[in-house]
């Protein structure tokens, strides 16, 4: 009976599995990713060209297509895609709100009222300005946000801080956009839609330490999250500290955000879709969740962006309005299968 | 076991909202046994609960547990010391049963092994084996009591010789008569087994049947503590409530 009982089937390994199968759906994305474009280069060739560049030989054919181009923007969209979807992990957890996107901590609006300042009043679409600001901006609305939601314990305060904080943010983007000229006009919508275009080797250095410290910490705060889930006092009962938990994971996810909004601007659905989905399958369990929306987020915003360069080539769609296109479906078919599964059982 | 091994509440003070919930309250429970709080609406019961859990803090007083105050035991310790029983939990995440009983391991460092041979463990106890591999958010509510205590009893799954504390706040609140029994005797099993289990029932004939103690609260003071037969008496309890409360011959107390 207790040999029995002892190898009963538990979920630890078909999570393993799951995060072995989600490695490989980056790789195989990565590559397709890197193959699609204006010019289309068979996925050998791209192996073979990231290999003469590893190996300092020297550069043929597509080569600089690949290496200079689309290997720094693969890269920004791993980087985003992860920071967005461990970012809405993490909120949904801390919420214990399942609809959380990272935005209620006001990071997305703060970087957006940053952004087009930096437009309209800087007279500069210059993207590092946008990025600076838009980085300062959303870290500044998310600190506002914390010190406005703490005066009381619980995380309520702190959704109905961020609801105001977000609102006087987007108020504000609204009355710049009513000062802006034809040209910022176009440059802010732009922005606002999101793209991975500015990518560049000097803008991944940039911005992977800012994404990838929170990516690092955040599966440290795994458990304290699932018990967290329970409410706040049975958390404290298993001995974690919300109250020091909270501001550490706010500030944590106002970073990865802030960096992925200041470079790429606004993509949503992706912080909200993917950890959704992946507890779906796999249940709450954060241990597998963050990792695993972390790897999800990066293949969505991968494969969304190899679409919206091929799709209308040689234009481009706004990555942003192609995950929600996408997305949005996708996840209406999840939710319907789900329920509809659930109510004949 | 330790000779000073008690889990104390001196002179507790705690206000809320301006309203004082707690009136200098001491109240010392032991090892080995069943302590049972009684009392109204209101009387503060669930308070003091929860302030010797250490989940809130006094104005005055203080809580200490083997002759050390909480504040000054750090928190995982005291979590794999003592776990609480909620009145009611909010999930509504779709955690599976066990994995809900797993959160109760999270104050121990990981032992894959261990915490699933703890959890089989725990379910059975606690009477929800019968319940595994379903969905939390599926169960109805007395099932998902059974749940919780089996996260609770998996927390402190082998705290019973080192002076474990269980607090169970209205366990049997929300379940059939024979749940009801059964969690009783489960506490008991577990003051039997060397924890020290302190309950909040609404039920005074189960706090008679089961209780090694009873503390009666009314008002936010301590009003008796002492022995069920000595503690719950008739004429208190009919002050304290309100109604004329009498002992029939079987010894249940019942209204007039």
């Amino acid at each position: 009976m207790n040999a029995v009982t002892a190898v009963l089937p538990r979920p630890h390994s078909r999570r393993r599995a799951a995060l072995a199968a989600l490695v490989t759906l980056l790789v195989a994305s990565a590559l397709w990713s890197l193959s699609r474009g204006a010019i289309d280069i068979p996925a050998t060739e791209v192996v073979a060209a990231m290999g003469r560049w590893f190996g300092g030989a020297a550069a043929r054919g597509d080569d600089n297509v690949v290496l200079m181009l689309r290997v720094p923007r693969l890269l920004l969209a791993m980087l985003v895609g992860a920071a967005l979807a461990s970012g809405g992990a993490t909120m949904q957890g801390l919420f214990r709100n399942p609809l959380a996107d990272p935005g209620l901590i006001g990071v997305s609006a703060g970087a957006a009222l940053g952004a087009v300042a930096a437009i309209v009043l800087g007279g500069s679409s210059g993207s590092w300005l946008v990025a600076v600001l838009a980085f300062a901006g959303g870290l500044g609305a998310t600190s506002l946000v914390y010190a406005l939601g703490r005066r009381h314990a619980g995380v309520a305060n702190l959704l109905l801080a961020g609801v105001a904080v977000n609102a006087i943010a987007m108020a504000g983007v609204g009355l710049l956009t009513y000062m802006a000229s034809e040209n910022q006009l176009r440059d802010l919508t732009f922005w606002s839609l999101g793209s991975l275009g500015g990518a560049t080797w000097k803008s991944i250095a940039t911005i992977a330490p800012w994404i990838l410290l929170p990516l690092a910490c955040l599966p440290r705060a795994a458990q304290a999250l699932n018990a967290l889930l329970l409410g706040e006092g049975e958390a404290t009962l298993l001995g974690f500290r919300p109250e020091r938990l909270q501001p550490l994971l706010v500030g944590l996810v106002a970073l990865a955000v802030g960096a992925s909004v200041a470079f790429s601007g606004v993509i949503g659905f992706v912080g909200l879709v993917v950890p959704h989905l992946l507890r779906m399958i796999f249940g709450p369990d954060h241990r597998f969740l963050l990792p695993g929306s972390a790897l999800g987020g990066a293949i969505l915003l991968v494969a969304a962006d190899a679409l919206a360069r091929t799709v209308v080539a040689p234009g481009e769609l706004p990555i942003g309005v192609l995950t929600a296109l996408v997305g949005g479906p996708f996840f209406l078919w999840q939710l319907l299968r789900r329920r509809i599964g659930e109510g004949v059982r | 076991m330790n000779h000073d091994a008690a889990l104390s509440a001196r002179a507790l003070r705690v206000s809320r909202g301006g309203r004082l919930i707690l009136r200098d309250v001491s109240l010392t429970a032991v090892p080995g046994q069943l302590l049972v709080l009684v009392g109204p609406n209101g009387a503060g019961k669930s308070t003091l609960l929860s302030t010797m859990a250490g989940l809130l803090e006094a104005d005055v007083g203080q809580v200490t547990l083997d002759g050390r105050p909480l504040a000054a035991w750090p928190h995982r310790e005291l979590a794999r010391r003592r776990a609480m029983l909620s009145q009611r939990v909010d999930l509504a995440f779709g955690f599976s049963v066990e994995e809900v009983v797993g959160l109760g391991r999270s104050p121990h460092a990981p032992d894959v092994m261990r915490d699933d041979r703890i959890v089989d463990a725990a379910l059975r106890a606690a009477h929800a084996w019968g319940l595994r591999g379903r969905r939390y958010t599926a169960l109805s509510g007395g099932e998902k009591q059974r749940v919780q205590l089996a996260r609770v009893l998996a927390q402190i799954w082998e705290a019973a010789s080192t002076g474990g504390w269980l607090l169970l706040d209205e366990p049997e609140a929300g379940l059939d008569i024979a749940h009801q029994h059964f969690i009783l005797r489960r506490a008991r099993a577990c003051a039997a087994a060397g924890f020290g289990v302190i309950a909040v029932l609404h039920d005074l004939n189960l706090a008679a049947r089961y209780a090694d103690r009873v503390a009666v609260l009314a008002d936010g003071a301590l009003l008796r503590h002492g022995e069920p037969t000595e503690a719950l008496d008739p004429s208190l309890l009919s002050a304290i409530y309100g109604i004329p409360l009498v002992r029939r011959a079987g010894g249940a107390i019942d209204a007039l």
